[in-house]
């Protein structure tokens, strides 16, 4: 029976061939499904977060490896639903009105699925009204913001006003290039990071993970 | 002592492009300034049913710069120009891909669906003969025609390399696309600059034809072929990945060019600089850090790289004070100064440049 340290090194290294062959040896094993998840897929996009937030992988890494664990989530997701098993958080995330950016939201929901978020991903241009209906109706955790305009974040402040005036208990996160902690703070969000890596840590702390 | 002029003149700012390229000043370096409009400009008003067609309409387009031109007088070197422009991917039309037009920008539609589409891709010619292409041309005989020499007509924006192909495939799957085939990829880039070196050839002979000086968005000036190399997906990937694919395509574009100055997107990308400043045809960098990375001042470190690497620098200051303490620090050669921050008056801008002469003296 094959390591789930050997399927982390897969992930992490973006082989989704070895990736999808080591989840099925796992199982056929008799290896939990959400072992194979926790111990195996979920350390290998933590180590590839790690890297990129020391600039020593880039985008296409970072996708190569997130591809890899959607094929190994491919075989694992059914068995698990079929076992009642949930990740813990919800997180919604999207890039605000008005905005079409979305390599970075892609990467913070890539990472966030890593870390084993249920991830509903509302895709750009997104207005409050949307992030607000779908933090209730998922009960949310987390919702995240994205936005990579300065013309686009007035928008980001008006969904977080929006989002605070309902009186849910979700945190918020907000990120983009031209976003800083300065302006999180301004505008009242929970958290803010810089890149996806730190984007992980964070979003675990808010929701009251030991990170 | 006479009193400077510091109303645009094409002769002096020339003179000034001419030493800055080459990391040198003259008098003083090269200034980009805007002052305020007193009184809105009556530019024509728009009826179109939709924002594309507002873009497409060459008449339009010209008469609205024409009045913006004539309404507010140039100062320093920004040179008084129409950019005929329908968006930074007018490469990638050139290969079917449709053009989405919003108020300020456009993008394309992607038409390379999957890895494999690039071998059809490789195979197709540009095609010059496409609404996109055939609007510029419009706008560029027009402008030249309705200026009669009192204002100059720019070149359009050519995303070259890797953005011709993030445009048409997508940034996202063009990474992937780099990882699992690498070979095919370059070849579709190779295919992509030789169409951008195509589209710049004809658009240079036709400016020239018609007497119009080489300048584009970047408002340089240069007695022969000059242009803005860039590759914003430089972004997105690793030193090595920018060394083993981008640099040879940017070698490939820059190959006829006189004068070059690259346009560096991002302190994502700040880690291809080195890269950057090794490419041979390089004369200048754009240092781009954008919002919420501070001002030019706090940039310091990557300005002196670039002149001692023998480069000239474009500075975006954000108003006269951040200019000048770039200017203070770098000292005059090989420095142009763009203040984005227009100025309120034409006082403020004039004093501005008696400023400069002053500190380059
Ligand atoms: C790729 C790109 C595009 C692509 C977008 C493709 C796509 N699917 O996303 C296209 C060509 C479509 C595009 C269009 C436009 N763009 Co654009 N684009 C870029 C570019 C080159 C890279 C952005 C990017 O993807 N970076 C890589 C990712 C990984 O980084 P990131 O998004 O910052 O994300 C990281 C962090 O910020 C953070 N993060 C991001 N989101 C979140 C969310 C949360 C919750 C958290 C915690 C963290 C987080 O983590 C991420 C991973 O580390 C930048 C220039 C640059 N160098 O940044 C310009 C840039 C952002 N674009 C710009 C502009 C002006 C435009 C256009 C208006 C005009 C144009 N034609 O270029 C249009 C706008 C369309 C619209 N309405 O949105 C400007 C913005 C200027 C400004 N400050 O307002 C930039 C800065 C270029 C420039 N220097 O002028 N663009």
């Amino acid at each position: 029976m094959p390591q789930l340290s050997e399927l982390t090194a897969a992930v992490a290294a973006g082989k989704r061939t070895d990736t999808v062959r080591l989840t099925q040896e796992l199982l056929a094993a008799g290896s939990a499904p959400q072992d194979i998840v926790e111990k195996g897929l979920v350390p290998g996009m933590a180590i590839v977060g790690e890297q990129f937030k020391k600039n020593e992988i880039f985008v296409p890494e970072m996708l190569v490896a997130a591809r890899a664990m959607k094929e190994a989530l491919k075989l694992l997701e059914p068995l698990l639903a079929s076992a009642g098993i949930k990740p813990k958080y919800t997180a919604i995330i999207g890039t605000v009105q008005g905005d079409l950016h979305d390599i970075g939201k892609n990467l913070i929901s890539m990472m966030w699925r890593g870390a084993n978020f249920a991830v509903i991903d509302l895709g750009t241009n997104v207005s409050a009204d949307k992030y607000l209906a779908a933090a209730k109706e998922h009960n949310a955790n987390l919702v995240g913001l994205s936005a990579l305009l300065t013309t686009t974040m007035p928008a980001m402040k008006d969904t977080v006003r929006i989002l605070k005036a309902a009186g849910l208990s979700t945190k918020i996160m907000v990120g983009g290039a031209p976003i800083t902690q300065a302006f999180a703070d301004e505008i009242g969000a929970d958290g803010y990071a810089a890149d996806a890596g730190t984007a992980v840590d964070i979003a675990k702390k808010l929701v009251g993970q030991a990170a | 002592m006479a009193k400077r002029n510091h109303h645009f003149s094409f002769a002096a700012a020339s003179a000034r492009y001419d030493a800055w390229w080459l990391g040198q000043r003259l008098d003083r370096p090269p200034v980009s300034l805007w002052v305020e409009p007193r009184h809105p400009a009556s530019a024509p008003r728009s009826n179109h049913a939709t924002l594309r067609d507002r873009w497409l309409d060459a008449k339009f387009q010209v008469e609205s710069a024409y009045a913006h031109l004539s309404h507010n007088p140039a100062y320093g070197d920004c040179v008084p120009s129409f950019f005929p422009n329908v968006g930074p991917d007018l490469v990638s039309t050139l290969f079917g891909a449709e053009l989405v037009f919003g108020e300020s920008t456009s993008w394309c539609q992607h038409t390379v669906h999957e890895l494999a589409d690039w071998e059809r891709f490789i195979a197709t010619p540009p095609d010059f003969n496409n609404p996109y292409w055939q609007a510029i041309e419009e706008m560029i005989a027009l402008a030249a025609d309705r200026f009669g020499g009192r204002f100059y007509v720019a070149q359009p924006d050519l995303h070259g390399n890797y953005d011709i192909l993030a445009g048409l495939r997508g940034p996202e799957d063009l990474c992937l696309d780099l990882i699992d085939d690498p070979e095919l990829v370059r070849r579709a880039c190779s295919h992509a600059s030789r169409a951008y070196l195509e589209a710049y050839r004809r658009v240079y002979q036709r400016l020239t034809s018609l007497g119009q000086p080489c300048t584009t968005w970047c408002s340089y000036l240069h007695n022969g072929p000059a242009y803005i190399p860039s590759c914003d997906f430089l972004c997105l990937v690793s030193k090595d990945i920018g060394e083993d694919f981008i640099r040879p395509a940017v070698e490939q574009e820059t190959a006829p060019m006189e004068r070059t100055i690259f346009h560096l997107d991002g302190p994502q990308a700040l880690h291809h600089l080195d890269m950057v400043l090794r490419l041979p045809r390089l004369n200048a960098v754009q240092w781009v850090f954008g919002a919420g990375h501070g001002r030019a001042s706090d940039w310091l470190e990557v300005y002196r790289t670039c002149r001692q690497a023998g480069k000239a620098v474009q500075i975006l200051a954000e108003d006269a004070a951040d200019a000048l303490h770039v200017l203070r620090e770098l000292g005059p050669d090989g420095v142009w100064l763009l203040v984005g921050t227009p100025f309120k008056n034409a006082n403020q801008a004039t004093a501005f440049l008696e400023e400069v002469h002053v500190l380059s003296a």
